[in-house]
C-alpha cells in the first residue's frame, strides 16, 4: 500500500473494527462500461477512452496525486512551484450554496472558523509568516484567487481548503463578500475529468501573503 | 422551588448552527445579535487534534455578575433562575456587559437591518423599539415559559413552553427543564454522565452544564 497510515484515514477504524478490505464484485457496471465504449468506438469517439475505462467491476488503485503533477508538467510549468493542494467544502449551513443570498445564514456559518476564509494548516502559516486574517494569493497555473487566512490545526500542512466554491455570483449581497473561489484556480481537463463527467474540485497552488489583516 | 437549566451534550453537538439561527427567528434579533450561538474549537495539535463545538449565550449564573453591577435594577433574577433585563428601566451603561464572564450581551443603538438600509417586511413587522439602546441577551425564551406554564404546559417536556433553541436542535444536544425535580431529563442527565460548567472559576454559578462523557459505573 502506498499510502502512510495517516494519509488513508479510514485504515484505523477498520483496523479497531477488525473489518476487511472488501467490495462488491459489480458485474453490471463492467458489463455497461464494456458496452459503453463498443458503441462510443462505433460512433469514433476516443476522447472518452480513458475514462470508460473506469468501468471496473472492482475498482483499482489509481495514484490520483499523479494525475495532477503530471497535468502540471503537461502545462509546462514545475509541480515544485505549486507546492500545495487546495480543495473545496461547503459549509454546513450551505452558505455560499442556495442560500448565497440569504444574511441570517452567512451570518450563522460565520460562527464556523473558516467560513468566507481561506483554511490552511497554523504551522505553515507559521512558516510563511502568514497570520490570521492576513490577505492571502491563490495561485495555480490557470488563475488566482485572494482571501483572509485562517490558520488551524485540523488541516494537513501540505493542504488548504476553501470554503464556498462558486465564484460568479451576481446575487445582490453574495456578490459583495468577497469570498475566494476554488473555481478561479481549478482547471477545466479532460485528463482530470473521471468517468462520471466532473472534474474532482482540487488544484495544485502556491501560497502567499499578499496583505495584512483588515 | 424551580430551577431552569440548559444541558449541552458536547457529544451530540455537530455545530450546524440550527440553534442560533431558531434564536434569532423566534426572538428576532438584529444582525449580528446572537442571544445563542455556537463556538468552534480546536483542541490539540496537528495530526492530533479534536474539533470541538459549544453551545453557549447566557448562562442564567445562579449568583449573576450582571446583576451585581446593574445600577438600575434592570437586570435581576427571577424565583425560578431565569435572569431577565427589564427594557423600561435599562440605562444602557453597558456595566453588565463589561461584567459578564460569557459574552452574552449585546447592544444595539442604532436600527440595523439585513441588507443595507431599508427592514425587509419582516424585519419591518418584527422591529422592536424597546431593544434600541439597552442591552440585551438570551432569556431562555421567557415568554415561551410563561405562556405555556400559564396553560399548563411543562417547560422542557413540551415544546411551546420550551426555549426555540432546544425544539431545533437536528442531534437532540440541547436539554431544557427544572433541575429541582429530580425526574426531569435534565436531572437524569446530570445524574448519568459526567458533566462541567464554563468559566466555573469566575464563581458565578451557571445554570448552562456541558456534557461530555458517561458517568463511571458503580
Amino acid at each position: 500500500m502506498p499510502f502512510r497510515r495517516l494519509d488513508w484515514y479510514l485504515h484505523p477504524t477498520m483496523v479497531e473494527q477488525g473489518l476487511r478490505y472488501e467490495l462488491p464484485y459489480q458485474e453490471r457496471l463492467f458489463r455497461v462500461g464494456k458496452e459503453l465504449g463498443a458503441r462510443m468506438t462505433e460512433a469514433g469517439h476516443t476522447w472518452w477512452t480513458e475514462q470508460v475505462k473506469e468501468y471496473e467491476a472492482i475498482p483499482r488503485w489509481h495514484d490520483f496525486p499523479g494525475f495532477w503533477v503530471q497535468a502540471l508538467r503537461d502545462a509546462g510549468v514545475d509541480p515544485g512551484d505549486y507546492p500545495f493542494w487546495a480543495v473545496s467544502t461547503k459549509s454546513m449551513q450551505y452558505s455560499a450554496g442556495n442560500n448565497a443570498g440569504i444574511q441570517l445564514m452567512h451570518e450563522v456559518a460565520e460562527n464556523l472558523r473558516g467560513t468566507g476564509r481561506i483554511v490552511l494548516n497554523a504551522e505553515t502559516a507559521r512558516r510563511l509568516g502568514i497570520a490570521a486574517g492576513d490577505r492571502v494569493e491563490v495561485r495555480s497555473p490557470v488563475g488566482a484567487t485572494e482571501g483572509r487566512a485562517e490558520p488551524v490545526e485540523g488541516i494537513r500542512p501540505d493542504t488548504v481548503v476553501i470554503p464556498g466554491q462558486f465564484g460568479h455570483w451576481a446575487t445582490p449581497y453574495a456578490k459583495d463578500l468577497d469570498y475566494a473561489t476554488l473555481n478561479t484556480v481549478s482547471a477545466m481537463s479532460l485528463a482530470l475529468t473521471d468517468s462520471t463527467g466532473s472534474g474532482a474540485d482540487v488544484a495544485r497552488i502556491a501560497l502567499r501573503k499578499v496583505g495584512g489583516a483588515r | 422551588m424551580t430551577r431552569y437549566v440548559m444541558v449541552a451534550d458536547l457529544r451530540r453537538c455537530v455545530g450546524c448552527q440550527t440553534c442560533t439561527a431558531a434564536c434569532k427567528h423566534a426572538n428576532a434579533t438584529v444582525p449580528g445579535v446572537q442571544w445563542r450561538r455556537v463556538l468552534d474549537m480546536e483542541v490539540g495539535q496537528y495530526p492530533d487534534v479534536q474539533r470541538l463545538f459549544v453551545p453557549t449565550g447566557c448562562q442564567h449564573c445562579q449568583a449573576p455578575a450582571c446583576v451585581e453591577v446593574c445600577p438600575s435594577t434592570a437586570t435581576r433574577k427571577r424565583p425560578d433562575g431565569v435572569v431577565v433585563i427589564d427594557y423600561d428601566i435599562c440605562i444602557g451603561c453597558d456595566y453588565c456587559a463589561l461584567s459578564c464572564p460569557y459574552d452574552a450581551r449585546y447592544k444595539v443603538d442604532e436600527p440595523t437591518w439585513a441588507f443595507g438600509d431599508q427592514p425587509t417586511a419582516p424585519e419591518a413587522a418584527r422591529f422592536d423599539k424597546s431593544k434600541l439602546g439597552v442591552t440585551q441577551k438570551c432569556t431562555f425564551c421567557v415568554d415561551r415559559i410563561d405562556s405555556g406554564l400559564a396553560r399548563g404546559l411543562t417547560p422542557g417536556v413540551d415544546p411551546e413552553a420550551t426555549p426555540a433553541c432546544v425544539n431545533a436542535c437536528i442531534s437532540g444536544a440541547m436539554t431544557f427543564g427544572d433541575l429541582d425535580d429530580p425526574d426531569s431529563a435534565v436531572s437524569r442527565l446530570l445524574r448519568e454522565n459526567r458533566h462541567f460548567r464554563m468559566n466555573e472559576d469566575a464563581g458565578t454559578g451557571p445554570s448552562f452544564f456541558y456534557l461530555w462523557d458517561k458517568e463511571a459505573g458503580p
